[in-house]
């Protein structure tokens, strides 16, 4: 149980954290 | 050749899906009595009334088979009542009144079916709450269950990604790997259905609705994106929120949908180094980096946008709902050839052909092929830059270590060209269909990957052969052309046989 509330979690952290890198490199480009 | 047995044995499952068809309208029904939609009631209660005699029918007749389901009458039954299924479903959709034709509902069902997301309904923005709860249900429930017949029936031919996931030596007996798989990913799903209802119905509550249709909205924006299925219950989509929260949250959960439910389970029992490691989410941020890199430098060349975060919130909504093969659009159809332009056009459906993960709700050739593929073409490289003699080893990790051999390369590029052949039919015939050339590879990309997005090719006026081509092209993508071959295959051996 706990480590599923982790799993959950982890996934949705580390979509997040991809999401901010691809919207940050979006950014650098269409400011190039 | 098919047996008395195996028809008896694929009646009597078919049967019992029909059952299951009719127990599951009762939800639908639940929400038309809460919404007072008392039309929409008896439009369900004659399509349940259709599945129980049928399958009762089929239940009675065919009897209860002796003896275990085998693997070939399992891929039979997983071909069959699929049709069978989106005949039976298409009834209460059809009575709506919203479709120009039963097969309009049909392809409708398909598309929910095969999470695909292009519709022919008519009038999209008055559907009743209990029809939009059915089209939804069954882009969720059809994922989740595709995904538990292509680990189970489907795994013992594909060693292009699924087979190195449930493993080489796989049992022969069913049952014990469904239960145990069907289990894990409804629990998972179920989580997940739980969280993205909550999470997406308090930001539509926050933008304004009240909270019966907030949380009405959260659950099928939720299926739609979870299910990697792109319906909506509006004509403009995701557009109709105008929220950028609402557009971030439904990004997560599709993100999570397209991913491999080995992968939920990997690090769901603590395995989360995997998320870092498996070739498959590498293959997948490597070319969505690549392409919402590509579309996001054409708008912003061509001036589409003049403010910076308008431009990569389309961008990146667009080529993410594209390369997951979820198909939601905070764009209207027209705007992409339109205003985007051919590069952004181009972008868009590589990203459909790419596709998402392997044993998940997305389609398209899968990122564990495309990583495979990016594998081999390092390591054939690598092979001409060293002597003959010098023995070239490429590791890979997919939820274990691998090292490439051509079995891997082989099945990976044998599913690609399947779908690479489909896409190509599928755009043909479009174009013979008087579409634009742009036009038709990116309806036919849509279509084969089971996306959704659409630049208008896809509506009740196109031409009834080009529904009927869509539908089979959906299925067929749907299910890895696996369990196609082998309804093709049986049709030809029987023939001989005669």
């Amino acid at each position: 149980m706990w480590q599923s509330m982790v799993g959950v979690l982890a996934e949705v952290g580390a979509v997040t954290v991809y999401l901010l890198v691809l919207f940050g490199l979006c950014a650098v480009v269409s400011r190039w | 050749m098919v047996s008395r047995q195996d028809l008896a044995t694929v009646g009597y499952q078919t049967g019992r899906v029909l059952w299951g068809i009719a127990a599951l309208m009762v939800i639908p029904v639940v929400v038309a009595i809460a919404s007072r939609e008392w039309a929409v009631v008896a439009d369900f209660l004659t399509g349940m009334g259709v599945a129980l005699v049928g399958g009762s029918a089929l239940v009675i007749l065919c009897r209860r088979p002796s003896g275990r389901v085998t693997w070939t009458q399992g891929m039979l039954t997983a071909g069959v009542s699929w049709l069978v299924a989106m005949v039976v479903c298409a009834i209460p959709s059809w009575l709506s009144g919203h479709y120009g034709s039963f097969g309009d509902a049909c392809f409708d069902v398909m598309s929910g079916f095969t999470t695909t997301g292009l519709v022919l309904i008519q009038d999209l923005d008055h559907v009743s709450d209990g029809l939009n709860t059915w089209r939804h249900l069954l882009s969720y429930l059809g994922g989740q269950g595709m995904i538990v017949l292509a680990l189970t029936f489907l795994a013992r031919g594909l060693p292009g990604g699924y087979k190195l996931y449930v493993g080489e030596g796989k049992d022969e007996r069913l049952l014990p790997s469904v239960v145990h798989t069907a289990r894990a990913i409804w629990v998972i799903s179920v989580v997940y259905l739980g969280l993205g209802t909550l999470v997406l119905g308090l930001v539509a509550w926050h933008e304004g609705m009240p909270p019966y249709r907030a949380f009405l909205h959260g659950m099928w924006v939720f299926m739609a994106a979870w299910s990697t299925g792109g319906f909506a219950p509006h004509t403009q989509n995701i557009l109709f929120y105008h929220s950028a929260p609402f557009e971030v949250a439904a990004m997560v959960f599709f993100v999570l949908g397209s991913f491999n439910f080995g992968l939920h389970h990997a690090v769901w029992t603590g395995n989360r180094r995997e998320l870092v490691r498996n070739l498959e989410l590498q293959a997948f941020a490597a070319t969505s980096v690549t392409l919402s890199l590509l579309v996001a430098g054409v708008l912003s060349a061509r001036g589409v946008y003049r403010a910076t975060v308008d431009l990569f919130r389309k961008a990146v909504f667009q080529v993410l709902s594209a390369h997951t093969t979820t198909g939601f659009m905070t764009v209207y159809p027209t705007q992409i050839p339109g205003q985007w332009g051919d590069l952004a056009l181009v972008g868009l459906t590589l990203a459909m052909i790419l596709g998402g993960s392997a044993s998940s709700t997305a389609g398209g050739f899968k990122g564990v092929r495309v990583g495979l593929a990016a594998k081999t073409l390092v390591h054939e490289v690598r092979r001409l830059l060293v002597p003959e003699s010098a023995l070239v080893v490429t590791r890979f990790h997919f939820f274990r270590d691998f090292t490439l051999e051509d079995r891997h390369v082989r099945g990976a590029l044998f599913i690609m060209g399947l779908y690479s052949v489909t896409f190509v039919v599928a755009a043909t015939a479009t174009v013979a269909a008087g579409y634009p050339v742009a036009h038709s590879l990116f309806e036919a990309a849509s279509a084969t990957g089971n996306v959704g997005l659409t630049v208008g090719v896809t509506s009740p006026a196109m031409p009834w052969y080009l529904k009927a081509l869509y539908v089979v092209v959906m299925w067929a993508g749907r299910l890895e052309f696996m369990a196609v071959l082998v309804l093709l295959g049986y049709a030809v051996y029987r023939r001989r046989l005669v």
